[in-house]
């Protein structure tokens, strides 16, 4: 599962998780929902700590995870964290500020789990003074007033990213040519206000050459936040780092990403999809980490939409994909990589040349048809 | 226009001894314009089939055909026929037929006009009716008088030609009978034979065969009747074919050169687009005839229809010619009506000298034969000159 | 959502849609709707259409899953359609999408957009347009090119009616220029392609051309230096444009704009041709072209400069000024009148007589069908009645005909060589004129005394081209025409003669034969001018013009297929009641022509007198012998006005002839009341004319007792004819020769003799 260079997208239902293979065993997971249904083999959704446990390369008789990242503590996020834990050795955290602005009765288990570590992890980096060795690594992603804080009083400045700036080294290692991850949001002044606003937006490409196209994850942020990180991409003149060619869509294919209320009416933001169709590269497949999504969605049932789903199909080239959907049941969506270059798994079926038009049948059934009625009808006075 | 585009098509019609001989003056004046050479198709019924197939299967010059074609008429052909029934080999076939299939054939009549009896008193029921319509004529007439008559035809003039044996260059020739089963058109010809219900004969027949049925006017000679082999849509199959005279039909030939006739329903569809239909019948009676009993009263009927089946032709070639599917058509009438020719030779042979002249086949006087062969001669003649004198 | 600007029609369409969509199951969704905002606004519906039915074949369009297309809906719909684009413009640059994005779903919006099935006609439309842009199947490789486009914006046109000049053999481009002559104040013809002028050219005008090996792009650049760079890629650089330009800009008088035609191969008539230059012309504007002018002229370093400033901003900052061109070159257009008739009359030299009612009509068929050369004759001018159905201009009142006439031809298609001539044709073929140069001969004269008059100076001619002639009745309802062969062997005189028989012989025209060949007079003519004008016929330009236009096919539809020793006529009538039109094709036959002996009169016998005498040759030996003479009457015509002797019918020997091998005594019953018959039946044309016999062994010459018989017939009978014609056919029981001669009374002197005292009596 994780001996060569590729990325895989887990079907967990509703949800994300997603592990990015660098190179044989150097895996950096992110998000994790775990949903405990190992027993029910009718599930299609993966045991996903049990997996990992599975594949990981063994130190010291431990699985190996060289690095977990976590976009938001949402429970569809953090799920099954305690257990992973437990179960297998992380050698590096990679998180936002927001865990600690949330209070612990506002968190799930696993989140508070997560805190506590990253929390303790922050400690022994500040008391290393630097990089406090496997198991108790720390990346944190915020900006420079962070170090201000009298939590982050001492932490080292090189365990900061600010975003804007790209990150090549996974557990103490660098990883230039082969992994790069630039950041593009969190925002400075949004670490407050909705969790889904301040997830942690990266584009990872396991190559040298942005322009290649990457995966772009944009957590659970919905259009504004989308915009905002186009624009300010543009501006500072760093469009590479937005080429894709796998988009996950953000909060599992919500229509929030390019829909906006505005007035008591559902407005379509076509230019966030027109700036997301001229960032992909070739054949780019934008996926919906989610259930199956629904051919019409009644009020309030989002996500996964099918509105985005349509909008998403206007503008990837090379399709979209559902971890629900598509591929074997249970089995995850994989994205082999070779030089940098993403391949799409063979998952599409071929159009059947006798495929009658939707199309034209509608209008058939629209028109109306001019038979007399094959029934009897009866009439009277 | 010239004659090359012309295709001429030649209908001899019905009226035994009178017919041929009234054909043989048209021929005359038709060869004398070099008409006759460039007929493609004659078709022949009854009296004209004698004639018409004389022709056909022989190949010497219009004056020697001329000659026979007297001798013939003079001598008569029924003489030859009471010949051949009687004292021929065929006379001993004949009395078997009579003895065989004619005596079955005459015990069913007898049943069957039983049964009608018995359905006039009310008895009858859906078996019986089976059985009635069953007791027809099981045996067929295997030999009669027209066999002998085909016989006679053939050892004293077409001598074992086949339809197929056409002699005279670039003609074909259709003799047209009827079919009694069906009711409909039976025509052999020299490309093909049948009729459209059966199919195509699978094998020739011989021209004397083809002769005698289509002059066997059934109030006088029984029809033919055979098991004959047909191929029709690929498929072959055999039925007892009952022909009998084609003048029943249509007595004036020209039903199979009318054109616009579909191959994939008619036999012998031809290419005709001149149609010169030399007919011998009567014209209008003067109303001596007073047919009182049966027989004649079934000539009478036969005669009307006749005459209602020549004027109904007469309009038809006079529609197809203003409507321009035939390029002309010339009608030399024996029965024609005189006044109405806008310009006649002053010679010419009344209509009353020959109109009433006998249909049979008995021997001819020389002077009945030319008065009847002028008339014809004449009319064709006229006829060309006044309407189509560039042919 | 405000529905105060939506149309009746706009409503339809929405609804129309919205049912579609609904029971599409999703194959199209309605993503937005944006109602007009103003009075007569469109209706903008944004759909999302799914695209996965639609097969993707190499070189067709790559969809995606879905696809947004942008329905504007007018507020005239359903009387008017849809357009759809996309929503993107991926798809710029292929054939079929114009201006990036809109999709060009009809061919012929008139012939295929259909009203009453609004919408649903259309998403059926847009379904098939998906479906066969997916499978590159829009431009069928069996299909013409669709040329593609440019947008014009300049008021000035072309119109080029000459191939393009090839290119040489592996050369990247051609570079020359166009004589440019002005057609009127909008249009240009480019009237000829030619090398660049080595010396400027004093009142000739000069385009530009540059014809590149290359496609443009489908979709023509907008700015000049899009342009500029489009032809730098193509092999043009910009330094050689630059010196093209300069060039013709001198040639360019102060003032005027410069025209630069730039052709591209990317057009194709059909599909087997190979493809042909797609033309355009672009417009340099006056104000660059002077800036050009003195870059090359100018002295001053300063002046140099301040051009050189304008030509960069030009070439950096303008847009493309693109003109209209009207493309009429063989190599790329059909002919609109090919596989007609009148296509017979291309490049072809006619010669019009009679610029009347049928010429003036007839004339214009002929320029317009692109005839290369017509002569017109005629001899009268133009009055003001006449223009009531006659081809000549108000102000043309005065003029001679023919030279009015070449005039208005003239101006409808200048290519034509028209060339007038005054002449009075009752005198004969005008002298100066050669005949044998044309290909056609059109009589139009409707003339009698003109027929008479050709027929006697063609007389000696073995051929002629083909004469077309025609006339109409005195109320303009029937006409006849006639169209004669080069070598059938009658003349036009002849051919009038024969037509008349043709009327009178055929019973469905004999209407035709009462009013061509009126046996009396039933009233005076109509007069236009009582008791001044001529009479003539009564019909208005209508009634002309179909049977000018049914001549001028007939005409063209006979030589196009008959052989050539062929003659025809055409009785046509018409429409009046308007379903009562009737016409039939004859043909008029063709006679022997014999000369007579004596005279050396031409004797036309027709096939009917020929086919009796044989017929009559061969009775007789079948009823008599072969040695017997016989003989008969001849009828027919003699003409001394031109020398003709015509032989209708020969009847064969009367009831009380006497036949014997040296004797053949002719009789008289029953021919009084033949000759009534054949008068009668040919208008009066067919009457007795002569005899004939046969000489079975011996030569056809005039016995003493021939000669004899003659004297009889023409000295001593009660009524006597003036002249006599003898046919014998000699040697006729083996090989039959034939031989005219014609007796004149005055041939003969009549002498009596009584007793003892001989006197002369004439």
């Amino acid at each position: 599962m994780f001996n060569e260079p590729r990325v895989i997208f887990w079907p967990v239902g509703t949800g994300d998780s997603i592990s990015i293979v660098i190179q044989d065993g150097i895996v950096l997971q992110v998000d994790l929902r775990d949903l405990n249904d190992a027993d029910n083999s009718e599930s299609d959704r993966i045991a996903l700590v049990d997996k990992l446990a599975e594949s990981l390369p063994k130190i010291d008789g431990k699985p190996y995870l060289s690095a977990f990242a976590l976009t938001h503590p949402d429970q569809d996020h953090i799920l099954g964290f305690e257990k992973l834990l437990e179960r297998v050795t992380i050698g590096e955290l990679w998180f936002t500020p927001r865990i600690f602005i949330e209070n612990d009765q506002d968190l799930c288990d696993d989140a508070v789990a997560f805190k506590e570590e990253a929390e303790r992890r922050i400690q022994e980096t500040i008391k290393a003074g630097g990089d406090a060795g496997a198991g108790d690594r720390v990346r944190v992603i915020g900006y420079d007033s962070l170090l201000d804080t009298n939590e982050f009083a001492g932490f080292p400045e090189d365990r900061l990213t600010i975003p804007g700036h790209s990150v090549t080294e996974i557990d103490g290692n660098d990883y230039e040519g082969e992994f790069n991850a630039f950041i593009h949001a969190p925002f400075a002044e949004e670490t407050e206000g909705d969790r889904n606003n301040t997830s942690l937006c990266m584009q990872v490409v396991l190559g040298d050459a942005p322009s290649q196209g990457g995966i772009l994850l944009f957590g659970d942020i919905a259009y504004p936040r989308i915009r905002r990180i186009f624009d300010t991409t543009k501006e500072a003149g760093n469009e590479d780092f937005l080429r894709w060619k796998v988009f996950l869509a953000p909060h599992h294919c919500s229509k929030s990403a390019m829909y906006q209320k505005e007035d008591d009416a559902e407005v379509l933001k076509q230019d966030m999809l027109d700036d997301l169709a001229s960032y992909q590269v070739e054949g780019g497949i934008i996926i919906a980490s989610s259930v199956k999504i629904p051919s019409t969605n009644s009020s309030g049932d989002n996500p996964p939409h099918a509105k985005a789903k349509k909008r998403y199909e206007e503008v990837a080239d090379g399709g979209f994909l559902c971890t629900h959907e598509d591929g074997e049941s249970g089995e995850p969506l994989v994205f082999q990589a070779d030089n940098g270059v993403l391949a799409a798994p063979d998952v599409t079926e071929a159009v059947s040349a006798t495929a009658t038009s939707k199309l034209a049948s509608a209008v058939d059934e629209a028109r109306g048809s001019d038979s007399p009625p094959s029934e009897q009808v009866g009439y009277g006075c | 226009m010239t004659t090359e585009e012309y295709k001429f098509g030649l209908a001899l019609s019905g009226g035994g001894s009178r017919a041929a001989a009234f054909h043989l003056g048209c021929m005359r004046a038709l060869n004398d314009r070099s008409i006759l050479d460039q007929v493609c198709t004659i078709s022949t019924v009854s009296g004209g089939s004698v004639i018409g197939a004389l022709w056909a299967y022989s190949n010497d010059n219009f004056d020697e055909f001329d000659a026979r074609m007297q001798a013939i008429l003079r001598k008569g052909l029924k003489g030859g026929i009471v010949r051949y029934t009687l004292f021929s080999r065929t006379t001993l076939k004949i009395a078997a037929t009579l003895v065989s299939s004619g005596v079955v054939a005459a015990v069913c009549s007898v049943v069957r006009l039983a049964l009608s009896l018995l359905g006039v008193i009310g008895v009858s029921n859906s078996a019986l009716r089976k059985l009635k319509k069953a007791l027809q004529a099981p045996l067929p007439r295997f030999s009669s008088r027209t066999t002998a008559f085909a016989e006679f035809l053939d050892s004293e003039f077409f001598k074992g030609a086949t339809l197929k044996d056409i002699k005279r260059k670039n003609l074909q020739i259709i003799i047209n009978a009827t079919e009694l089963r069906t009711e409909s058109a039976y025509r052999f010809g020299s490309m093909e034979s049948g009729c459209w219900r059966f199919g195509k004969l699978v094998d020739d027949t011989k021209v004397a065969k083809a002769v005698a049925a289509s002059a066997s006017f059934p109030a006088i000679l029984p029809a033919l009747d055979e098991q004959r082999r047909y191929i029709k849509r690929g498929e072959t199959s055999t039925h007892r074919t009952i022909v009998a005279d084609g003048g029943v039909y249509d007595n004036l030939g020209t039903s199979c050169l009318i054109p616009g006739r579909n191959s994939n329903f008619s036999t012998n569809v031809t290419e005709t687009n001149f149609i010169i239909a030399c007919v011998a019948g009567q014209g209008i009676p003067d109303g001596s005839n007073l047919p009182y009993f049966w027989p004649s009263r079934m000539v009478a009927t036969i005669s009307t229809i006749h005459r209602r089946t020549h004027s109904m032709t007469f309009d038809l070639l006079h529609r197809l010619q203003s409507s321009g599917e035939i390029k002309g058509f010339l009608l030399p009438y024996l029965g024609q009506n005189d006044s109405a020719l806008p310009c006649p030779p002053k010679d010419l042979v009344p209509r009353d000298a020959t109109f009433d002249y006998p249909t049979d086949f008995d021997p001819m006087s020389q002077k009945d034969l030319d008065m009847l062969a002028l008339r014809g001669e004449q009319l064709t003649r006229n006829l060309i000159e006044t309407y189509f004198p560039e042919l | 959502m405000v529905a105060e600007y939506l149309s009746w029609g706009q409503q339809l369409a929405l609804d129309q849609l919205t049912d579609i969509a609904s029971a599409s199951d999703d194959a199209i969704e309605i993503v937005r709707t944006e109602l007009p905002s103003s009075e007569g606004g469109l209706l903008v519906l944004r759909l999302s259409i799914e695209t996965s039915g639609y097969q993707f074949q190499i070189g067709g369009f790559k969809f995606r899953r879905r696809e947004p297309i942008i329905l504007k809906i007018p507020s005239k719909f359903p009387l008017q359609p849809p357009s759809a684009n996309f929503g993107h413009k991926r798809f710029l640059g292929r054939a079929h999408v114009q201006w990036g994005n809109h999709l060009c779903l009809y061919q012929a919006t008139d012939v295929e957009w259909s009203a009453s099935d609004g919408m649903f006609g259309f998403i059926k439309r847009l379904d098939q347009w998906l479906r066969d842009a997916a499978r590159n199947q829009l431009d069928p490789n069996d299909a013409p090119l669709h040329p593609p486009v440019e947008y014009p914006s300049s008021d000035t046109k072309f119109a080029v009616d000459i191939n393009t000049p090839e290119l040489a053999n592996g050369a990247f481009f051609w570079v020359g220029a166009a004589k440019l002559t002005t057609r009127n104040k909008y249009c240009y013809d480019i009237s000829e392609w030619s090398e660049m002028p080595e010396q400027l050219p004093k009142d000739e005008r000069f385009a530009a051309v540059v014809l590149i090996n290359q496609p443009m792009p489908m979709e023509y650049p907008s700015t000049t230096s899009e342009l500029l760079n489009v032809l730098q890629d193509r092999g043009i650089s910009f330094s050689f444009l630059f010196s093209i330009l300069k060039l013709l800009a001198l040639c360019q008088k102060d003032g005027e704009p410069l025209y630069f035609i730039l052709g591209a191969p990317m057009r194709r008539r059909a599909a087997d041709e190979p493809l042909r230059q797609h033309l355009t012309a672009w417009k340099m504007d006056s104000e660059h072209v002077k800036a050009l002018r003195t870059i090359v002229l100018s002295d001053s370093g300063e002046v140099t400069e301040e051009a050189w400033n304008l030509i960069l901003d030009w070439a950096t900052k303008t847009p493309t000024e693109w003109c209209r061109v009207y493309d009429n070159r063989p190599e790329v257009t059909y002919r609109r009148d090919q596989e007609t008739n009148a296509s017979w009359f291309l490049e072809k030299r006619v010669v019009l007589l009679g610029c009347g009612a049928l010429g003036s009509h007839m004339g214009e068929y002929l320029v317009r069908a692109g005839v290369k050369k017509l002569s017109l004759v005629d001899n009268s001018t133009v009055n003001p009645g006449i223009l009531v159905r006659q081809q000549f201009r108000h102000y043309q009142v005065g003029y001679s005909k023919q030279s009015g006439l070449a005039v208005q031809l003239g101006s409808i298609n200048p290519k034509v060589e028209i060339d007038h001539k005054y002449a009075d044709l009752t005198k004969g073929w005008p002298d100066p004129l050669c005949l044998q140069e044309f290909d056609l001969v059109i009589d139009a004269t409707a003339s009698r005394r003109v027929a008479s008059a050709l027929q006697h100076d063609w007389d000696a001619l073995e051929s002629t081209p083909p004469i077309l002639r025609g006339s109409i009745n005195g109320n303009a309802t029937q006409g006849i025409s006639t169209l004669k062969m080069p070598r059938s062997g009658f003349g036009p005189s002849d051919l009038i003669r024969q037509t008349k028989l043709a009327a009178f012989h055929t019973q469905e025209l004999n209407d035709f034969a009462r009013a061509f060949w009126p046996l009396e007079q039933h009233k005076p003519g109509f007069q236009p001018e009582p008791g001044c004008s001529e009479p003539t016929f009564l019909g208005s330009a209508a009634d002309v013009a179909f049977f000018a236009s049914s001549f001028f096919n007939f005409s063209a539809y006979m030589l196009q297929r008959e052989n050539d020793d062929v003659a025809k006529a055409l009785f046509v009538s018409a429409c009046n009641p308007p379903d009562q039109m009737f016409s039939r094709i004859i043909d008029l036959g063709k006679s022997d022509t014999n000369n007579d002996v004596s005279h050396d009169y031409r004797v036309l016998v027709s096939p009917a007198a020929r086919r009796a005498i044989e017929g009559e040759i061969k009775t007789n030996a079948r009823t008599g012998s072969s040695t017997d003479e016989t003989g008969g009457l001849l009828l027919g015509e003699i003409d001394d006005a031109l020398k003709t002797i015509s032989i209708d019918v020969a009847t064969g020997p009367p009831l009380d002839s006497i036949k014997s091998s040296d004797h053949f005594l002719c009789g008289v019953e029953g021919t009084e009341e033949q000759c009534k018959f054949y008068a009668e039946k040919s208008g009066n044309s067919t009457n007795f004319v002569g005899v004939w016999h046969t000489h079975p062994v011996s030569m056809p010459e005039p016995s003493s007792v021939d000669l004899e018989a003659m004297a009889q017939l023409l000295h001593c009978q009660e009524k006597t004819p003036r002249h006599v014609v003898m046919l014998i056919v000699g040697f006729a029981a083996t090989r039959p020769l034939w031989r005219f001669h014609l007796f004149r009374k005055n041939q003969f002197q009549v002498i009596h003799i009584e007793k003892g005292i001989a006197s002369n009596d004439n």
